[in-house]
């Protein structure tokens, strides 16, 4: 990490003239160069890492995305496109030498067609704010990242962002329908269209989740869905992670399909409730929140399912929501669980590995396990219905080795994740943070032909260069602490 | 597709390898129910052969099977589990097969209310132009490493590589299901029938239009709450009941065209007399297309809708308008440079 920044300071002619060029096509207060106006983009989510970038610039417009994609393709100059930099794979961590683009300030909702039942969206669009722009129309955006409220649109096509309802709804990609993108060799492309159905390839479907390695969304025609009118949330507590666990077998067993499955375990309730005073069970050392959703006919029916099942289960307390409000709060005691177990240590790093649902057991098991093991405190929060762990192993950087041992934890449960035939990604992505682990998914030439589609539209390989794909250079490891918006309150990592 | 061009049948993704790296042309084909999508080879490579589920598991909601499996097959081992994939995979009693199924996008009615083929894919194992094997995606049903090749596949018409295993998430079925058809005055009325359903919290599995007037809905659910729900929903949308049937079928000789449904009023002025059905909540128009139809004129009326569709069984793949085809041309130069596997053009 010597030579950082040194291209700022020497210069060579070349790379004067390639800011000489950006320069005019964002005026200044919109083009950042100084190290302090650079300071807040050198991480995301991924606390862990943090780079410099040479400049950063703040786009407003389409046509200047596409100016600035084409100058970065002529001078072979790398740029990382972001959001509100929430990523957990360290997705939008800048590029040594590389520029930043940023894209919060493309935050228009360009159209909504309640009839079409779609809304075309600017990239830097927060999340929640597409859910807010179609309840008038009695529709909502499904997607639910527990970032919502600052996440962007951009971001989620480019990691395929999920949420808590994706067993029944799926990811972010099952929800856009077009795209207009620039790609890294400067050319613009519109992919798919507004009808759910399409006569070509699915495009779309390869352009989500390519972590930015093609180039940038522009403009994104998103699915809306009617909003469910009843909800029946359900709050249970267990004295053991296991029969958490097995509960959910049971209820996907019983051929209910719950628009949410929830556990966390003990010490993400203590934290939770310390924070925002959810009522979880006392005594309980797991807890799962299930949620079923639908016609008010629809889900009376399935009530007394659920029920006989929860009854049989052994739990120590079954809680329903007495109304909107209630459900809120549980709901507010689940998604506040990371950050509020991020308080009770300087650091940590959040996992999100996938396993086959009949695994679950073992695998909390032998987390905790490793856990012990490291002598590292983790803490479970997860989707269960779709076997999405979320481990948030706590550490403290400032102590000599305690990174180094989270970070082999952590990579601990990733080959588990593998070894039980599941995935090292379920909704965060490879990023920076788990490129070494991209072979243990895939093959050589799995992977060869992925960095062959890659090259076909970035021959330069600057969109987003050091992602995804294992090998190059990456950033040293820094201790941050918590990201500032989730020390905020505003996001939480998950 | 002449019959004397050789037909080669395959078993293993091995041999499908092989055959692909020495022929300089092949033709994809499984239960022979879309042929008109299969591309222009001097050789079939009948994949029909390469059939079985390998791995079911129904409780985690996920089965692997290879590409030459029969939908049949597929929807009567899930159907013993009380499973199904809900998007009513379309020509199952035909033959049609899970590969030709993926490669040629096709999904029933009930892709409305949890989506289609590509929404339901999350693995798949295929052969590229240059006889690679390459695999993408996963076994679980949800995950984001690496690119997502089993989306491409979808729709890919064969043309990008030779689907030889794939693995899809899979739902449980409904306790029961309701169909129950309502009768507009004009098409324009349907229309705005079929969209105030489709926005409406009916969670409708299916909305159908059978120009002019008739529009066909689906709920599903638990028995009991069915007749209640169809009630709630007459009466919230102010209409009456016609009769209560099944859903017609949809023929195999049709140019599927994607749309939206402010589009079908425009389409519906260049339309001659053709048998047509508007599915999916006016989201594709099924227009049939017999051995005597006007391609050309088809051709021409989609165009200027700026509406494209593909053929299912005709002289002709493509009508109207393509989109992301220079995208597209990118991909297939990756993928299949040598156009072995047809040309998407």
């Amino acid at each position: 990490m010597a030579e950082r920044g040194s291209a700022l300071h020497h210069p060579s002619v070349a790379r004067m003239s390639f800011l000489d060029r950006l320069a005019p096509i964002i005026p200044p207060p919109r083009f950042l160069v100084g190290a302090a106006s650079l300071a807040s983009y050198e991480s995301d989510g991924l606390t862990a890492f943090a780079v410099k970038p040479r400049a950063v610039v703040l786009a407003e417009t389409a046509d200047e995305v596409i100016a600035v994609v084409r100058l970065c393709h002529e001078f072979g100059v790398p740029f990382v496109a972001r959001g509100s930099g929430t990523s957990l794979s360290g997705g939008s961590v800048p590029i040594e030498d590389g520029i930043v683009i940023a894209l919060n300030r493309m935050n228009r909702i360009l159209h909504i067609d309640p009839d079409s039942r779609i809304a075309i969206v600017e990239p830097g669009v927060t999340n929640l704010a597409v859910t807010k722009a179609a309840a008038p129309h009695g529709l909502h955006y499904a997607p639910d990242p527990s970032s919502q409220q600052v996440c962007t649109i951009g971001g989620n096509v480019a990691f395929n962002s999920g949420g808590a309802h994706c067993l029944k709804y799926g990811m972010t990609t099952n929800h856009v329908l077009g795209l207009k993108v620039v790609l890294a060799d400067g050319t613009v492309h519109e992919l798919g269209g507004a009808s759910l159905e399409s006569s070509e390839p699915d495009l779309v479907g390869l352009f989500c989740g390519s972590e930015g390695l093609f180039g940038i969304a522009l403009e994104i025609t998103l699915r809306l869905l009617p909003k469910a009118a009843c909800f029946h949330t359900v709050l249970v507590g267990y004295d053991t992670l296991q029969k958490a666990g097995d509960t959910v077998a049971d209820i996907v067993a019983s051929g209910l399909l719950p628009g949410a499955m929830e556990i966390m375990d003990r010490l993400a309730m203590d934290a939770a409730e310390a924070a925002v005073h959810s009522e979880f069970p006392p005594g309980s050392e797991a807890c799962l929140i299930v949620e079923l959703e639908g016609t008010p006919e629809q889900v009376a029916a399935e009530r007394p399912a659920l029920q006989s099942i929860l009854d049989a289960s052994g739990a120590l307390e079954i809680r329903t929501a007495r109304d909107a409000e209630d459900r809120l709060r549980i709901w507010k005691g689940r998604k506040s669980a990371f950050s509020a177990v991020g308080r009770l240590s300087p650091d940590f790093i959040v996992q999100d590995g996938v396993v086959p649902r009949r695994h679950l057991g073992e695998a909390l098991q032998r987390i905790g396990e490793s856990s012990r093991r490291h002598g590292l405190r983790v803490a479970n929060v997860f989707h269960a219905g779709d076997g999405n762990l979320h481990p948030l192993i706590l550490y403290d950087g400032r102590v000599t080795g305690e990174l180094e041992k989270a970070e082999e934890l952590a990579g601990e449960i990733l080959l588990m994740c593998v070894e039980m035939g599941g995935s090292i990604t379920g909704e965060h992505g490879i990023g920076l943070e788990k490129k070494a682990f991209l072979p243990r998914m895939f093959s050589a030439d799995d992977i060869e032909a992925m960095r062959r589609v890659r090259r076909q539209f970035d021959p330069k390989e600057i969109a987003n260069r050091g992602k995804m794909f294992p090998g190059g250079e990456a950033p040293a490891l820094a201790m941050r602490g918590l990201h500032p918006l989730e020390a905020a309150g505003v996001i939480s990592r998950e | 597709m002449s019959a004397q061009c050789p037909v080669i049948s395959v078993r293993s993704a091995d041999e499908v390898s092989q055959a692909v790296c020495a022929h300089p042309s092949l033709g994809v084909m499984g239960g022979g129910t879309k042929r008109g999508l299969v591309a222009r080879g001097d050789a079939w490579l009948d994949m029909r052969g390469l059939s079985g589920i390998t791995e079911y598991e129904p409780d985690e909601y996920t089965f692997t099977a290879k590409a030459g499996t029969t939908l049949k097959e597929i929807v009567e081992t899930l159907g013993r589990q009380g499973q199904g994939l809900p998007f009513d995979p379309l020509f199952a009693d035909e033959g049609a097969t899970i590969g030709g199924t993926v490669a040629a996008a096709m999904n029933g009615p009930g892709r409305l209310r949890y989506g289609g083929v590509r929404d339901f894919i999350i693995g798949v194992k295929f052969i590229d132009g240059e006889g690679r094997q390459i695999r993408g995606g996963g076994k679980v049903v949800k995950n984001a490493a690496g690119f997502d090749f089993p989306k491409l596949m979808v729709g890919s018409l064969g043309r990008l590589g030779v689907l030889t295993e794939v693995t899809f998430k899979v739902f449980p079925n409904p306790e029961a299901r309701l169909t129950a058809a309502f009768d507009a005055k004009d098409l324009r009325s349907a229309v705005e029938l079929v969209c105030r359903i489709a926005r409406g919290p009916f969670d409708a599995e299916a909305v159908e239009l059978l120009p002019p007037g008739n529009v066909v809905v689906r709920i599903a659910g638990h028995e009991a709450a069915l007749v209640t729900r169809l009630d709630a929903m007459r009466k919230a949308l102010g209409v009456s009941l016609v009769e209560t049937h099944a859903l017609p079928a949809i023929s195999s000789r049709v140019v599927k065209v994607p749309l939206i449904p402010p589009l079908v009023s425009v389409l519906e002025q260049g339309l001659a007399d053709a048998p047509r059905r508007y599915s999916v909540a006016c989201n594709v128009a099924f227009i049939e297309c017999g051995p005597e139809a006007d391609l050309p004129a088809l051709h021409d009326t989609l165009t200027c809708a700026h509406l494209g569709g593909i053929a299912l069984n005709s002289s002709r793949v493509w009508l109207g308008r393509r989109s992301g085809i220079e995208f597209l041309r990118g991909v297939k130069k990756v993928l299949d440079p040598a156009q072995r596997l047809g040309s998407i053009e």
